[in-house]
């Protein structure tokens, strides 16, 4: 019998594993990446291959030292977090940053609170906002996106929401960007982390993940038009000061945010319900920050704020045990 | 008199402030961004502890029982006066950098913990000899947490450069988020070595 | 009870008593060093902007109405002929987070003495290197007629350092409104005579 594996509930079973969910959403992010490697030539590959290679590693590492057995290693999570954080960092990442963030990513988030499924925030996104406040300047010295070279000298390019900001801040209105063609972005010719810069491949990733029902449509659905109506409010009203929201869907990390981190089952609410008043708060979040904030760019820290909330979110949006009367039928 | 050795030495491990009773947090965390600064924080909650301590235990038939709180913020505070007007009088550029820290050791649980737990029920001189192994083991652990952010965030010890010039400053350290990951790291190392005995 | 309640006040009475006379006395003793040290941060920040004047700062100033209405404390060093050099404080309020009080010193023929930053928030290690000697000393002979007073990033003659724009941006405005001040004040600023106003 030492082959028995003890697991919690639920005892249902279902051809749908860890593993199964884990590697979907691997398979659903690789066009995104494939646009990164395209634009960003060998860099790209370089950071993705380091840093889930890294991730893995202390991942063995973890779990050895925890006396876990090398099990977990299977599921695949090291994996997908190795290669969400490569999508989020610049593509000229030196070795070093990329061993801080899977250090930050894999030790200090996941298994310092006891391994996948006990993480409270998304590991990726703590890695890559651990790394943007302490390394500002290598965290934001994007490389200009061309077509794919073999050469590994970058010209650095700000992206479209750093100029914005910059200009708001110079000449009170949003400057260049105001009149940028919305095609390139969404097709992923703009600066930006390497995996975050094509909307349409995140997209198209997203439509995969939801038709598979890997993810439900409830959270990035509401996060996006959420974004979308509320930028779209601030336009409307004084469009010299504000962007379009059709900018804001197509540029900074929106669309990897919204599909890929802000749906991880371990740090996203449960309840149909919850995710959606998840993805509305961190839409709300997101358009706050990129509009009145001191970053460019929002969307990694709203995600984590509501991690934060995610326990309190799941409290109040607990379906009724079945049998059990609501608490308004109590009450009567 | 056996045992003033032990009144010292708990306060360096077994009863150290900071990463045994989890006491004193406020300077703790918010001014180690520097060593210089730790030291300097260190040494005036020290000066504090060894003063209030003193004088707890001296009037400690004294004070009735009803009134004995309010009596020790008073001694508490008036010691951290003179700490914060010395300071501003002799060490001006420290006090300036620490800032509101120096009259916030009045409300340092640590001071009015020792006062309350120890000096008020213990002679003089075994109190004395608490307050001077409290402070000393308060204003290690302030090092302690000032040396691992200033290195890693500023690549200094004490102002020296000790990583060289080709080590990207790590920022997050030396900003408040730096002080939580620091004093997780090293409460972690704490109870390592002390589940390891 | 009433000889209970009489006691707790006559200790507590005591003790802030002691406490207050005490108090008093560090505050006699301290009273004279810390206006000392006061001063002295004013004379240091005078002699960094104005190298190799002198300038008493409680007896050669001027304050004169500024810009927007407010009082601009104008400290003046003078030999026989008449004003050498003044300094005078201007705050940056656009740095990355709070406002960043600059002391500038500047000659008469309307090129700068030097500038010192006497306060600012901005984050340490990113915003914080505009302290620097390096990066001060560039600000030393300019001029509005000889120099851009903007950073390299908008097109001026002031180099920015590697990331952080903010800081050094706030500065460079902030002492270009000051040296446009002295440029539309100059008489005022530098005559022998307390203007009537």
């Amino acid at each position: 019998m030492t082959n028995t594996v003890l697991s919690p509930a639920p005892h249902l079973r279902t051809t749908k594993t860890i593993e199964t969910a884990m590697y979907s959403v691997i398979l659903a992010l690789l066009p995104g990446a494939a646009v990164g490697m395209y634009f960003f030539g060998l860099n790209a590959i370089r950071v993705i291959a380091l840093s889930i290679v890294l991730c893995v590693a202390f991942e063995a590492l973890a779990l050895r030292i925890r006396g876990r057995g090398m099990e977990p290693l299977k599921d695949g999570s090291a994996v997908l977090t190795g290669l969400l954080l490569a999508m989020n960092l610049p593509s000229n990442s030196p070795a070093w940053l990329i061993l801080i963030g899977c250090v930050v990513a894999i030790l200090m988030t996941k298994h310092v609170y006891g391994g996948l499924g006990y993480n409270s925030f998304n590991p990726a996104l703590v890695a890559r906002v651990f790394l943007l406040i302490s390394f500002p300047v290598v965290m934001t010295s994007w490389p200009e996106p061309k077509s794919f070279t073999l050469s590994l000298d970058t010209v650095t390019k700000a992206t479209p929401l750093g100029d914005m900001k910059m200009s708001l801040l110079l000449n009170g209105n949003l400057g260049d960007i105001a009149n940028m063609s919305l095609m390139d972005p969404f097709i992923g010719r703009l600066g930006g982390s390497l995996g975050e810069i094509s909307a349409l491949a995140l997209l198209a990733g997203g439509i995969f993940l939801i038709a598979r029902g890997i993810i439900t449509w409830h959270i990035p659905v509401t996060y996006i038009t959420t974004v979308f109506v509320m930028t779209w409010i601030y336009w409307l009203l004084d469009p010299v000061k504000y962007a379009s929201p059709v900018f804001h869907m197509v540029t900074g990390g929106l669309m990897l945010g919204a599909i890929f981190m802000a749906t991880d089952y371990v740090t996203s609410p449960i309840t149909p319900k919850g995710m959606i008043v998840f993805g509305v708060g961190c839409g709300a979040i997101t358009v706050f920050i990129r509009l009145f904030g001191g970053y460019p760019e929002g969307v990694s820290f709203a995600i984590l704020l509501m991690n934060a909330a995610t326990p309190l979110i799941d409290r109040y949006t607990q379906p009724r045990v079945f049998g059990y009367p609501t608490r308004k039928e109590a009450k009567a | 008199m056996s045992g003033y050795g032990v009144e010292f030495t708990k306060g360096l491990w077994s009863e150290n402030p900071v990463f045994r009773m989890v006491l004193g947090l406020c300077p703790a965390l918010a001014v180690t961004n520097t060593v210089v600064n730790s030291i300097a924080m260190g040494l005036a909650t020290m000066f504090v502890l060894l003063c209030s301590n003193t004088v707890v235990s001296t009037l400690r038939n004294f004070i009735p029982d009803k009134v004995r709180i309010p009596s020790f913020i008073i001694i508490i505070a008036s010691f951290v006066t003179i700490v914060d007007l010395t300071m501003a009088a002799w060490a001006h550029p420290i006090h300036k950098t620490l800032g509101l820290f120096v009259p916030l050791i009045v409300v340092n649980c640590l001071i009015l913990g020792r006062s309350e737990a120890f000096a008020s029920r213990h002679p003089v001189l075994r109190s004395v000899v608490d307050g001077l192994g409290m402070g000393v083991g308060f204003t290690i652990a302030l090092i302690t947490i000032g040396a691992v952010r200033e290195i890693l965030g500023s690549g200094t010890f004490l102002g020296y450069s000790v990583l060289g010039a080709g080590y990207t400053d790590m920022l997050v350290m030396i900003l408040p988020p730096g002080a939580f990951l620091a004093m997780g790291a090293l409460l972690g190392m704490f109870n390592a070595v002390d589940h390891r005995r | 009870m009433k000889g209970g309640m009489a006691r707790l006040i006559l200790v507590l009475g005591a003790i802030c008593f002691a406490s207050g006379f005490g108090l008093a006395m560090v505050y006699e003793i301290t009273k004279e060093p810390i206006a000392y040290q006061k001063k002295l941060e004013v004379i240091r920040s005078l002699a960094a902007v104005l190298p190799g004047l002198e300038i008493d700062p409680d007896s050669q100033y001027r304050d004169l109405a500024g810009k927007d209405g407010d009082t601009v404390r104008v400290f003046r060093s003078e030999d026989g002929d008449g004003v050498v050099g003044v300094a005078f404080q201007v705050i940056a309020p656009d740095g990355y987070s709070g406002n960043i009080y600059i002391m500038m010193g500047v000659l008469p023929d309307g090129t700068l003495g030097g500038i010192e930053i006497l306060s600012h928030a901005e984050t340490p290690g990113l915003g914080a290197p505009i302290t620097e000697e390096r990066w001060k000393g560039i600000f030393k002979g300019r001029s509005l007629e000889n120099t851009d007073l903007r950073v390299k990033k908008d097109g001026g003659d002031i180099d920015q350092m590697t990331g952080a724009t903010i800081s050094p941006r706030a500065v460079t405005g902030a002492v270009k409104k000051g040296l446009e001040w002295f440029r539309d004040n100059r008489d005022n600023i530098l005559s022998a005579e307390e203007a009537s106003s």
